[in-house]
């Protein structure tokens, strides 16, 4: 200790030591404070970025959302016309439109003795068969419009078919049905 | 004027910092209160301000038929509705061009697609309020076009309903619902369980545009989607017997009809059909008897169709044979002093019990009948199900009416034996010839196939118990009697089909309204075929017809029903004949 303070008191006198010129953005501490700096604001500058296309794509989302109704909405006024179309009502309106009638006397041929089973007779739309649609449905928002074509080559919205008629769908959309469905 | 003098620098400086403390100390406790005390409630109505909450609709389960086509099923629907107090005309761009569009002009948009008037639709919008309702329950195409005229006023509130595509195809059984999703009637009331689902909600913060705040903590509750439930109907074919019972039921001036197929060795309801029904779409237009299904939920006296109960017993006791012999008068002196009598007059005929069935004679079965006590007769009657509702316990079913069979009194104890005194419901009646074209093995009725949950669950619904009513030989005995009905009898042989071997048995009864019997009738046939092995029972039934008071009113009904049955499930025609009975002796 004594050692020490005789050192400190030998040394008391300050000694001139000659600084070397360091420039300002030389110093370690000035670079250290430059990169913090541009590194705040990097960060900051990432932060807004992310930010801002994180804000876009909430809008992005709310309008890819309502997209999504907008075509379930389409999905569903398609599903009614379907479903009006293939109902059993509008299925029997075509069919008695096409002039198909119901034969309820059917008749069999036997293979094995080639026998006739019944009386073959001409179906007849009258009062003791069923000559039209009789059973309700409200929910037949659509229909199979029947028109006659006037030419061998007509082609009506589905195009011609076997028995000449052309069979086209008329509604809100007008969507195209097939005779058959 | 100074606080202090200049020279009490000391006292001036504790002065100041006491200030600071106390101005601190205000600061501090004030902070603290808000950041502390009170944060929970400022919290709550931040959250409240910001988050959002939305309901994610559930959709009820599809009905399907047995090949899966959609009975019934979920649609979205919407209310349309505005706000009156911010009712304006609307500034639009049209070509580039700035346009004004007017309130009547939006009013005479919304009629044309609404199909209400103008003034009907500005009456509405009249007024100071944020709501008033255009129109309920329109469908998703009407939507879209209302949605298109981009009117900033008017808003919608999304909903789901149900539509029924088919429309009145099996109504009377499907049942409906009330706009506000309540269950009223048939299997929607019945499988509720199955069908309904459970609705999901949506929590989020969301800014002063609605948007959603990302990053925000979102809390979501899944809706639970509704179960699809599968019948055993099948459309095609009840389309076809409600078409038939339609024609029927006009033709014939009735109340009603109801007509049932049954597949005999499954027990599965084919068809339930009725006329006149109700269309679940619109439930209000058909009048409140029509809501239900009548095929469960009514009762009439079944008249001779109940012969062939009464024949199957006392074959089956041992106590007659197919050819056990009675004399048949035309009416016939009981014990008692009652007259029964046959429903036209014949002379008096030498019948064997194949007879008796074909000619449907009343003093002939009560013979036969007589043979048999009471007691056991009612067993067999409550073994074929006669007295108490299916296993499918129908909303509304009804049980039929046997009375207090062990004080009957003795006319009853005779009429019983063909039909009168007692009351059926058509399902029932129906499966007693199941029973016998089963070979005596009385199946309980199939409606509900399986319920499929939204995950894909596949739960198939129990049939409810069988039991062998009566012996086999029994059975083949009861339908080789029926053959000659239709081979032989005068209203059976109007139901007869050429190439096939038909088995049935009609019936004519009268109606008791206040206590007595009135002139008209319910009529009924109940067949099966192809005889030699019975496929599927066809039971037909008109109530109160006006135009034919016999079942002759009721054979070209079955006929259709049953040719078209055997045609949709391809049977081929018979290649065997009946079984030679004698009918008379």
């Amino acid at each position: 200790m004594s050692a020490l303070k005789a050192n400190s008191y030998s040394k008391s006198k300050p000694r001139i030591v000659v600084q070397q010129n360091v420039r300002l953005w030389n110093r370690p501490v000035f670079k250290i404070g430059i990169i913090a700096i541009i590194g705040m604001f990097s960060v900051l500058g990432v932060n807004v970025a992310i930010m801002a296309q994180t804000s876009a794509q909430a809008y992005q989302l709310v309008s890819l959302k309502n997209e999504k109704l907008d075509l379930n909405t389409k999905a569903d006024v398609v599903g009614s016309q379907v479903s009006s179309l293939s109902s059993n009502q509008n299925l029997v309106n075509v069919a008695h439109a096409l002039g198909m009638v119901s034969n309820v006397n059917p008749v069999f041929l036997r293979l094995s003795d080639s026998t006739v089973i019944g009386e073959p007779k001409r179906a007849l739309a009258n009062e003791r068969t069923v000559a039209k649609n009789l059973v309700p449905n409200s929910a037949m928002t659509v229909d199979t419009k029947i028109s006659k074509s006037t030419g061998q080559n007509q082609t009506g919205v589905l195009g011609s078919n076997a028995s000449g008629l052309a069979v086209s769908a008329a509604g809100p959309d007008s969507i195209q049905a097939s005779p058959t469905n | 004027m100074s606080l202090l003098p200049p020279n009490e620098e000391r006292r001036r400086f504790g002065l100041i910092r006491v200030s600071m403390v106390v101005l601190v100390t205000l600061f501090v406790g004030h902070l603290s209160y808000y950041q502390i005390i009170d944060a929970p409630n400022i919290n709550k109505i931040s959250s409240d301000k910001r988050s959002v909450t939305r309901v994610i609709l559930a959709s009820r389960g599809s009905i399907l038929d047995r090949s899966g086509n959609v009975l019934a099923r979920s649609v979205f629907t919407y209310d349309v509705n505005v706000a009156p107090a911010h009712v304006a005309n609307i500034p639009q761009q049209v070509n580039g061009n700035s346009v004004t569009v007017t309130v009547d002009q939006v009013a005479q948009e919304m009629s044309i697609i609404l199909g209400q008037t103008k003034d009907d639709i500005l009456r509405k919008m009249a007024g100071t309020g944020l709501y008033a309702n255009i129109a309920k329950d329109v469908d998703a195409t009407v939507y879209s076009q209302l949605k298109a005229l981009n009117v900033p006023w008017v808003y919608f509130d999304k909903k789901i309903s149900r539509l029924y595509p088919n429309g009145a195809v099996a109504g009377n059984i499907l049942g409906f619902i009330t706009a506000d999703g309540t269950t009223m009637a048939g299997t929607e009331r019945k499988m509720n369980d199955c069908l309904a689902g459970v609705n999901g909600k949506e929590t989020f913060d969301s800014g002063a545009d609605g948007i959603r705040i990302p990053d925000s903590a979102v809390t979501t509750v899944m809706a639970k989607n509704g179960g699809n439930l599968k019948l055993t109907l099948d459309t095609n074919l009840q389309y076809f017997s409600q078409q038939v019972l339609e024609n029927a039921v006009r033709y014939e001036r009735a109340d009603y009809g109801t007509a049932v197929v049954i597949e005999v060795k499954t027990g599965k309801l084919l068809v339930a059909a009725e006329a006149p029904t109700v269309d679940p779409n619109n439930p209000g237009a058909a009048k409140e008897r029509d809501r239900q299904s009548k095929i469960f939920t009514t009762s009439y006296e079944p008249g001779s169709t109940m012969k062939s109960i009464t024949a199957a017993t006392a074959i089956d006791t041992g106590k007659a044979t197919i050819t056990s012999k009675v004399v048949a008068p035309y009416k016939l002196k009981t014990s008692f002093g009652a007259w029964i009598k046959d429903s036209e007059k014949h002379p008096t005929m030498h019948l064997t019990l194949a007879g008796i069935l074909r000619d449907s004679s009343n003093t002939g079965i009560i013979q036969i009948g007589a043979k048999v006590d009471r007691s056991v007769r009612v067993a067999y009657m409550k073994k074929f199900g006669l007295g108490q509702a299916t296993s499918i316990n129908f909303p509304g079913e009804a049980s039929g009416i046997l009375g207090d069979t062990k004080n009957w009194d003795l006319l009853t104890d005779k009429t019983s034996m063909f039909g009168q005194g007692i009351a059926v419901t058509p399902i029932q009646m129906a499966y007693v010839y199941q029973a016998i074209a089963n070979g005596g093995l009385r199946l309980s009725p199939k409606l509900y196939e399986s319920c499929t949950a939204a995950d894909g669950t596949v739960t198939k619904f129990q049939q409810g118990p069988s039991s062998q009513v009566i012996k086999a030989s029994t059975a083949r005995d009861t339908i080789d009697m029926l053959e000659k009905v239709v081979e032989q009898g005068h209203v059976g042989k109007t139901a007869a089909i050429a190439g096939y071997r038909v088995a049935g048995k009609s019936g004519t009864a009268q109606i008791q309204e206040g206590g007595t019997y009135g002139y008209l009738h319910a009529i009924s046939f109940i067949g099966m075929a192809p005889a030699e092995d019975p496929k599927y029972v066809v039971a037909v039934m008109l109530y109160k017809s006006r135009r034919t008071t016999s079942s002759l009113g009721a054979t070209p009904w079955f006929k259709q029903i049953m040719q078209q049955v055997l045609r949709t499930f391809r049977i081929p025609p018979s290649t065997t004949k009946s079984r030679n009975i004698p009918t008379e002796w």
